[in-house]
């Protein structure tokens, strides 16, 4: 009865055991898909160019939902701005505080921009994800000019001076002018400065003189603004600070600079050989540029030189080796640093390498018949410099030597420890100044060890002379050596093996004869032991009890025809058969 | 003393075949199996909850006619498509004024679709990264009628090309905008993969009833039940909520746990009514078998 209970208070605790069910709380998943979020940063990017309402839902969701740390802090400053666009942008510049939140998105217009760069350099289908990383750089190109509208607009029409600059583009550390009117006598315009991407890059205090105030800024030199611009005319901010009684506001317009890449010529020729002195003329049409030339290989930039170039065509001799250049495809490249008027850029030309070989002549032949089994080879160099050799034999490093100038060098590369052996060698010929290319030299040869192949066929004769007459002492062995793997003693091996041995012998050979003869000499008497013949058998044992003299002969006959078909090169006939078959029917009649 | 021993033997029987007829019978019922929308299976999409919510389940799809429409609504969930008299059946409850809650593989959907004449393609399975509960393919869709959110389970997108006549199909849910369709099925966004909302469930009007599709591979299943309940209790009312399991017809096993479970669990009345059967089957052969001897 207790045992009943137990099985059933089991069974129950199973049953409760097996009946718990967790519920898994919901948990955000941070978003790491880059390419994911870079189509929605598209999508809620046009949006906002279109002015579709469901792009400020789009920009909300977004900024609220998680990202993986490392996109986290662009992620919440893009939607941030795409969001401040509906709310400031859209709803209209009423006031001046608008203003400088309109000042503030055309400023983060580039941190969106960033961040698609990011979320593009992240995306697992790189070349597919830039047509989507393109339309969004338009899409913030055409939302950046439409601020940049407003921003002017709204600049002009609330506040209380007139702004005045000339407009057109200018060049990098060209003075501005900037005038400003003021209309509202109680307000004073303090600081004009320029600016870009959030960056001060010259300020200056206004001169009044009545209601006519000046100040005169520096257009950003190139070198300021070349981790910001590209070749081009980029659009800066001028914010003017005006002072009115209890409150102080900016007044923003844009000015456009343009940038440009200096004009380099680098001139050589588009081939050289190793060894040779590559000449590369360099000139500037851009005024003097301080920059670093370099040699870009197939596997390494090496930096060759830091040059000044000028309007005048400098030359500049490079010897063509393996330090800087490697064979092939080479470049040279020269990158000039910025200078005021013109952003850093890298200039490059190629130049295709040839090898040079050293002068090397290699002497083998194809056999080689030594007595120790050993190859030479004859290494001579032409050059009148050290070179060095690494000799691979069949794949392995065998020797390394040192070739003297224009001289002749014996080297022992192989020796064979069989009596005939194939050789592959491969011998690199370098050179320790870097100079020449290393030449390889591949060869295949064969050797004859004459002592081994010798030994070996005298010591073949000599077997074959003794273990002649021992065939069987031969075959016992070999059937020993390979009867048993066991650890068994010879004693107990050996009746093992010569019952395997003669095995034939007992069941005759595989003569069918003899097989007939066996087993009707069974029905009688014994069969034949290991050391009987089938004679001597007949004379003990089967003539001791057969004593018919017609079976004595049928069994002779029998025992002759078993014999010549075991060991007679010519086979009984049939017809010999066919006689003994005869003769016994003949009796039995 | 002969019939004392046999008799005394035929107790140990008894005692023996009952014990492990029992504890059989009871790990049988109670060990889990593993089969996708089973009213027993506790995993992902198993129906284990919904089967816990007072719901009972149908062995046969013919018991449908003698179902009052009024008084049930049916959950038709599957791996497999349902055959010609099948989604008959299910039809002329939906005709009758039922209401049919349907769901479960593309292929069990296409199926249906077909049979009402409804011209459908696939387009591929839906993620959504930003409106999802713990993983992507667990999407939130926003109900259009009753503007409610439903969790759904590996949803996708059917797209309904054309339908014949007579046949009144409504997009009844939506994803969000920030969904899309993992055409490769990789679980990551490619480029040119759609985004935005799709459609992912239809309201099918047949005579006076209607018939809810979801394409997705869970609605009432486990893994989304708890979400989608309060839903599931306004759809169905003061109805009894009726689980298709006519499938498991095909296998014996989930079939014999189907019957020795009711919806509260394990019924230890059938259990031991099973385990006195196999008793007394079991003492009747050992009295036959020993009487030979």
């Amino acid at each position: 009865m207790s045992k009943s209970l137990a099985t059933i208070m089991l069974i129950a605790l199973v049953m409760l055991f097996l009946d718990v069910n967790a519920n898994a709380q919901p948990s955000p998943q941070p978003l790491a898909d880059c390419t994911y979020l870079l189509a929605v940063l598209e999508k809620a990017v046009s949006y906002a160019v279109r002015d579709v309402p469901e792009g400020e839902y789009i920009a909300y969701t977004m900024l609220k939902a998680p990202v993986v740390s490392e996109l986290s802090d662009l992620h919440i400053k893009s939607y941030s701005v795409l969001l401040s666009y509906y709310t400031v942008a859209m709803r209209g510049v009423g006031n001046r505080s608008d203003i400088q939140r309109l000042y503030e998105l055309y400023q983060g217009i580039d941190i969106v921009a960033e961040y698609a760069r990011k979320l593009h350099s992240c995306c697992k289908e790189s070349e597919a994800a830039y047509a989507i990383r393109t339309r969004v750089e338009l899409y913030l190109q055409e939302l950046r000019s439409r601020l940049e509208g407003m921003l002017v607009q709204s600049s002009s029409n609330l506040q209380p001076v007139a702004l005045h600059i000339d407009d057109r583009v200018y060049k990098p550390g060209e003075d501005m002018d900037i005038r400003v009117d003021v209309i509202n006598k109680t307000c004073t315009p303090r600081l004009a400065a320029i600016t870009y991407a959030g960056i001060v890059f010259d300020s200056k205090e206004f001169r009044c003189t009545g209601l006519e105030c000046v100040a005169v800024l520096k257009a950003p030199p190139a070198y300021a603004v070349k981790d910001y611009v590209k070749s081009g005319v980029a659009k800066m901010s001028l914010v003017i600070r005006v002072s009115c009684p209890g409150s102080d506001f900016r007044v923003f317009r844009f000015v456009s600079i343009r940038y440009e890449y200096p004009q380099v010529v680098v001139d050589c020729p588009s081939t050289a050989t190793r060894g040779d002195v590559l000449n590369i003329t360099l000139y500037s049409k851009s005024g003097v540029l301080s920059g670093v030339l370099a040699v870009k290989n197939a596997t390494s930039v090496s930096t060759v030189a830091n040059i000044t170039i000028g309007i005048t065509p400098t030359a500049f001799m490079l010897l063509v080796e393996k330090l800087y250049f490697s064979t092939g495809l080479n470049t040279i490249r020269l990158c000039v640093n910025a200078t005021e008027k013109t952003l850093p850029y890298c200039f490059e030309k190629p130049v295709i390498v040839k090898p040079r070989h050293p002068s090397i002549e290699v002497k083998a032949v194809p056999l080689y018949m030594s007595w120790d089994g050993g190859a030479q080879l004859l290494i001579i160099n032409n050059v009148d410099r050290v070179l060095s050799a690494r000799v691979y034999v069949n794949g392995r490093l065998a020797t390394l030597v040192e070739l003297p100038p224009l001289n002749t060098t014996l080297l022992h590369v192989y020796r064979s420890l069989f009596p005939l052996a194939l050789a592959n060698i491969v011998i690199n010929v370098e050179d320790p100044l870097m100079v020449y290319d290393t030449y390889s030299y591949t060869y295949s040869f064969t050797v004859v060890n004459l002592a081994l192949t010798i030994a070996i066929v005298i010591g073949g004769l000599i077997s074959t002379t003794l273990l002649q007459s021992r065939e069987r002492m031969f075959t016992l062995l070999l059937a020993m050596s390979g009867a048993s793997k066991r650890v068994r003693s010879v004693a107990e091996a050996i009746p093992d093996v010569l019952r395997s041995l003669l095995k034939p012998y007992i069941l005759g050979l595989g003569s069918r004869i003899a097989q007939l003869y066996y087993k009707l000499v069974s029905r009688f008497t014994r069969l034949p032991t290991i050391s009987e013949t089938l004679r001597e058998h007949y004379n003990t044992a089967v003539l001791s009890v057969i004593k018919s003299m017609w079976n004595r002969r049928v069994l002779w006959q029998l025992l002759l025809l078993a014999e010549k078909d075991m060991y007679s090169r010519e086979k009984p006939k049939p017809e010999e058969a066919k006689k003994l078959y005869e003769s016994i029917a003949e009796e039995e009649h | 003393m002969r019939v004392l021993l046999r008799r005394s033997t035929r107790l140990v029987l008894i005692y023996t075949v009952a014990t492990s007829t029992l504890i059989a019978l009871a790990l049988f019922t109670v060990l889990p199996v593993n089969c996708i929308y089973y009213a027993l299976d506790g995993t992902r999409l198993g129906h284990l909850e919904l089967a816990k919510r007072s719901s009972a389940w149908l062995y046969t799809l013919r018991d449908l006619q003698g179902v009052e429409p009024g008084k049930a609504l049916l959950v038709v969930a599957g791996e497999e498509p349902l055959g010609y008299e099948g989604l008959e059946q299910v039809l002329e409850f939906v005709k009758r004024g039922g209401a049919v809650v349907f769901y479960g593989s593309e292929s069990a959907i296409k199926k249906l679709f077909e049979h009402l004449g409804i011209a459908v393609a696939y387009l591929g399975g839906i993620v959504d990264p930003v409106y999802s509960v713990n993983e992507p393919s667990l999407v939130l869709v926003n109900m259009v009628s009753t503007n409610t959110t439903l969790l759904l389970d590996s949803p996708y997108c059917i797209q309904v090309l054309g339908r014949s006549e007579g046949i009144d199909v409504e997009p009844l849910a939506y994803t969000s905008a920030f969904s899309y369709i993992d055409s490769n099925s990789d679980g990551l966004y490619s480029v040119g993969e759609p985004l935005g909302s799709f459609p992912v469930a239809y309201s099918i009007r047949l005579g006076s009833g209607e018939l809810l599709v979801f394409c997705a591979r869970g609605v009432l299943t486990n893994a989304v039940f708890n979400y989608n309940v309060k839903w599931l209790e306004g759809l169905a009312d003061a109805r009894s909520v009726l689980l298709d399991q006519s499938w498991t017809r095909t296998s014996w096993l989930l079939y014999l746990k189907l019957l020795v479970n009711t919806s509260r669990g394990a019924s230890p009345l059938y259990i031991s009514l099973l385990t006195a059967v196999i008793v007394l089957v079991a003492v009747y052969a050992y009295g036959k078998a020993l009487e030979k001897s």
